[in-house]
């Protein structure tokens, strides 16, 4: 059974969904999302064990003092998410890959636990100017919560050292056979 | 009472108590909880390494014998990160100590020459970062040179794994100015001024 782990990270409006919804499409078979536990409250059209398990602030409590999670964050104030160790056998049992779409303290933090069984990701946005710029044209931020999430990038965007690969996203095309690149070559590695 | 050598690394956490006085017991709570937090997770990697506070500064020893070293130079190069960009900011120095130890009352006195000396260095240390003492990186060198660099004629433990990018150079920089500015370093000393400046010159040297 392969149990190879793929970690995404990348600052809010870098491009990281745009560039893995085609490579997922793609290769959907191999892969299985590990799916996290967040104590924020549900967009619309997210739903409860797809996009997130939602549980409340003392659930989360209680899952921590258990250590039930591999690793948990306050990613923003009062707002905590976690992902489950067991989520990880749930995939590797189906014979997929371990897909972590994460924030990127959560990311440094699994591949520190997990070393040389994970692969991790960083996509880096071009600069901070072409970042805010991506999250303004959103329209679903207000100046406060923009402020925020700039300001978060930039420590985030300097931890961007800590992972296996960096790729910058300048060119969404390119960026996406970048990190197909990426996939194979270390699905290769992981099956030698 | 043991003799032992062991290697001993302090820290001091800067403006720690101006910030209890000012910052009010929340805020005080949650950088202690960080701390804590990374402190428990050197503290389960690493056996037989003692933990010690005393008031604004840490201390940790571990037997120069012990095979976990190098693991826990990696962790406090991660801690020295850690806090530079997320917490709370800090000087320390590792040196190795042919000390006589003793528990009294469950507290390690430590009273060699060496830890004095140490006090010494970290005093006139005016950079948020780990010194390596001189003997001990010559002893490591080998394996101390992967995490530290020479700046100024100090050895510091080093920020970046790899150079970074001109955009995560700067995300650096103004996340270490930001730390500084939560503890109140405009309004307090200009000490604090002179080791912000220190640090950002040393981030761009060692990216250079």
């Amino acid at each position: 059974m392969n149990k190879g782990v793929f970690i995404f990270s990348a600052p809010s409006g870098s491009g990281k969904t745009s560039i893995l919804k085609p490579i997922l499409e793609k290769l959907k078979n191999r892969f299985g999302f590990s799916i996290s536990a967040t104590t924020r409250s549900p967009r619309e059209g997210e739903r409860d064990g797809v996009d997130y398990y939602f549980i409340s602030a003392e659930k989360m409590r209680e899952h921590i003092a258990k250590e039930d999670f591999l690793e948990w964050e306050e990613v923003y104030p009062g707002k905590y998410y976690g992902t489950y160790k067991s989520e990880l056998e749930r995939i590797w049992q189906q014979g997929k890959y371990v897909i972590f779409d994460i924030d990127v303290k959560g990311g440094v933090n699994i591949k520190n636990i997990l070393k040389n069984q994970a692969c991790s990701i960083f996509i880096m946005p071009p600069s901070m100017e072409e970042l805010e710029n991506r999250l303004r044209n959103r329209n679903t931020e207000s100046e406060d919560t923009l402020k925020e999430r700039l300001s978060r990038a930039e420590m985030e965007i300097s931890l961007s050292d800590n992972f296996d690969f960096v790729v910058c996203n300048d060119d969404l095309d390119k960026a996406i056979e970048r990190v197909e690149e990426i996939i194979t070559q270390q699905m290769n590695n992981w099956n030698v | 009472m043991t003799n032992r050598e062991n290697y001993v690394c302090i820290i001091e956490l800067l403006n720690f108590e101006q910030m209890s006085l000012e910052g009010g017991r929340d805020l005080l709570k949650i950088r202690i909880d960080n701390i804590v937090n990374q402190l428990k997770k050197i503290k389960t990697e690493i056996e037989n390494l003692e933990i010690n506070f005393f008031g604004s500064e840490i201390m940790f020893v571990i037997d120069s014998e012990s095979s976990s070293f190098e693991r826990f130079i990696e962790l406090i190069m991660d801690f020295n990160k850690h806090s530079l960009l997320f917490g709370i900011p800090y000087r320390g120095v590792v040196f190795k100590e042919n000390a006589i130890s003793s528990f009294e009352n469950k507290v390690n006195i430590h009273i060699s020459k060496e830890y004095f000396s140490a006090k010494i260095d970290l005093r006139n240390f005016d950079l948020a970062s780990i010194l390596i003492n001189k003997d001990l990186f010559e002893e490591k060198s080998q394996l101390i040179s992967k995490y530290c660099v020479v700046y100024e004629g100090n050895c510091v433990l080093k920020l970046a794994k790899r150079p970074l990018a001109q955009i995560a150079l700067q995300g650096m920089k103004n996340s270490i100015s930001n730390t500084f500015n939560k503890i109140g370093i405009d309004d307090f000393s200009s000490q604090y001024s002179k080791i912000l400046v220190n640090t950002l010159r040393f981030v761009d040297v060692q990216n250079s």
